[in-house]
């Protein structure tokens, strides 16, 4: 038994472990220092989509400590589910989680829909997040930018973004080995089918 | 080996220079020289990983055993790599959206594992500490000059600022990465060339003019 403690396996291990101990620990520290809070990636989401930082209104937030506020996410069956609700002055702010991406995947993106003359179009769509996608830079968010169909009647017109071809302006039909905008295109739908059916102005 | 201040300098940042004369961490080399900012970037974010790792495990040398010193070398670097995205992600948001996938891959950049491997094992730490920051300035000139060229030529701007409308884009693609890459090193060879035939030149007329007296 003292021979094993004075063994170089056991030196190894204990080397090792100490090493995981520390390191482990200082790492730790650091990422509750440095952690980056949902609210600050939601300012820095509309910084990035607006140029500037604006008021917003919160209409629904997942991730909200503050009192009153939706917590409850939107979910729709084969599509996905809406986080964040934003209001922008006349313009809506979403957050929204598209399923059924490559590997049953998900893809998270933030969709700008401006108001015009009181029906909704899609003005930009920026990508958050994903899970188990690959190559994600391909997915461009200018396939979906500037989008100006009118997404409050879009969903009752049967219209909604594809993978498959042919099928106009709401076919984006990037996909491959290890990669689909399924997900990405389940988000945006959301948003099209919140607007269509669940929104009340 | 005794260790110069001027040996360690010139030999991170010319003679021994990672990515055009070692060429390694050719990943990143190609992959974020699209700009010369994330060149940049990438270059700073390597260098203080380099520093930090080396200093560490010059420290440890002595304790660490040999036959898990890859492994302990591994672990001490993924932790700074971490430290790295943690800060960039919170103070640089957007060097840290552009930079991507290769922030983690610095764990497994072979200039990193290779500097432990070879000199901060076997060196104290301020000459460790030395090795890693000219290593590091090597690795980011070699990058921040390709991606200059390579955003000039491919995109018309330098540092994000609009020069000209003129664009190539080849030099923007995967195929312009490796043959702005090529045509780096076979300038860096020749000028490394060049500058060690001048050396031997002098070195024999020295030589000679000892032998004369």
């Amino acid at each position: 038994m003292a021979n094993f403690f004075k063994s170089t396996a056991f030196k190894c291990v204990t080397v090792l472990v100490c090493l995981m101990i520390v390191l482990g620990g200082a790492l730790a520290v650091l990422n509750s220092l440095w952690s980056v809070s949902p609210e600050e990636r939601t300012s820095r989401a509309i910084k990035k989509i607006y140029g500037t930082e604006v008021s917003y209104i919160t209409l629904l937030d997942i991730d909200s400590q503050v009192e009153g506020v939706n917590k409850t996410a939107i979910e729709y069956t084969d599509l996905g589910k809406i986080n964040k609700i934003y209001q922008i002055g006349d313009d809506l702010l979403f957050q929204a989680t598209g399923e059924k991406g490559y590997k049953n995947g998900t893809i998270t993106v933030w969709v700008k829909v401006v108001n015009q003359n009181d029906s909704y179009k899609i003005d930009k769509v920026l990508l958050e997040s994903y899970e188990k996608q690959t190559l994600m830079s391909q997915l461009k968010s200018s396939y979906y930018d500037n989008f100006l169909v009118d997404v409050t009647t879009a969903y009752e017109n049967g219209q909604a973004f594809t993978t498959e071809k042919d099928k106009g302006e709401f076919s984006n039909p990037i996909s491959g080995a290890t990669k689909s905008a399924t997900a990405g295109n389940n988000a945006v739908n959301c948003v099209i089918k919140y607007l269509g059916v669940d929104y009340e102005k | 080996m005794k260790n110069s201040f001027k040996k360690v300098a010139l030999g991170g940042i010319l003679s021994n220079n990672p990515t055009l004369k070692l060429v390694l961490g050719t990943c990143p080399t190609l992959a974020l020289t699209t700009a010369a900012m994330n060149g940049l970037g990438m270059g700073a974010a390597v260098t203080f990983v380099l520093i930090c790792s080396n200093v560490f495990i010059s420290l440890l040398r002595k304790i660490i055993p040999n036959q898990v010193r890859i492994p302990a070398f591994v672990l001490i670097i993924a932790t700074f790599v971490t430290i790295v995205r943690l800060a960039l992600d919170k103070f640089l948001p957007d060097l840290y959206e552009s930079l991507g996938l290769y922030l983690p891959l610095i764990v497994v950049n072979c200039i990193i594992l290779g500097r432990a491997e070879s000199f901060a094992s076997k060196n104290g730490v301020l000459w460790s500490a030395a090795d890693g920051l000219f290593m590091g300035i090597g690795f980011t000139l070699a990058l921040t000059l390709m991606g200059l060229v390579r955003e000039f030529l491919g995109y018309g701007s330098i540092f994000n600022l609009q020069v000209w409308n003129f664009q190539i884009g080849f030099f923007a693609s995967s195929a312009g990465a490796f043959f702005t890459y090529a045509v780096f090193i076979a300038v860096f060879s020749l000028i490394s060339a060049v500058i060690s035939k001048k050396r031997k030149q002098k070195a024999s007329k020295l030589n000679t003019a000892k032998g004369d007296k």
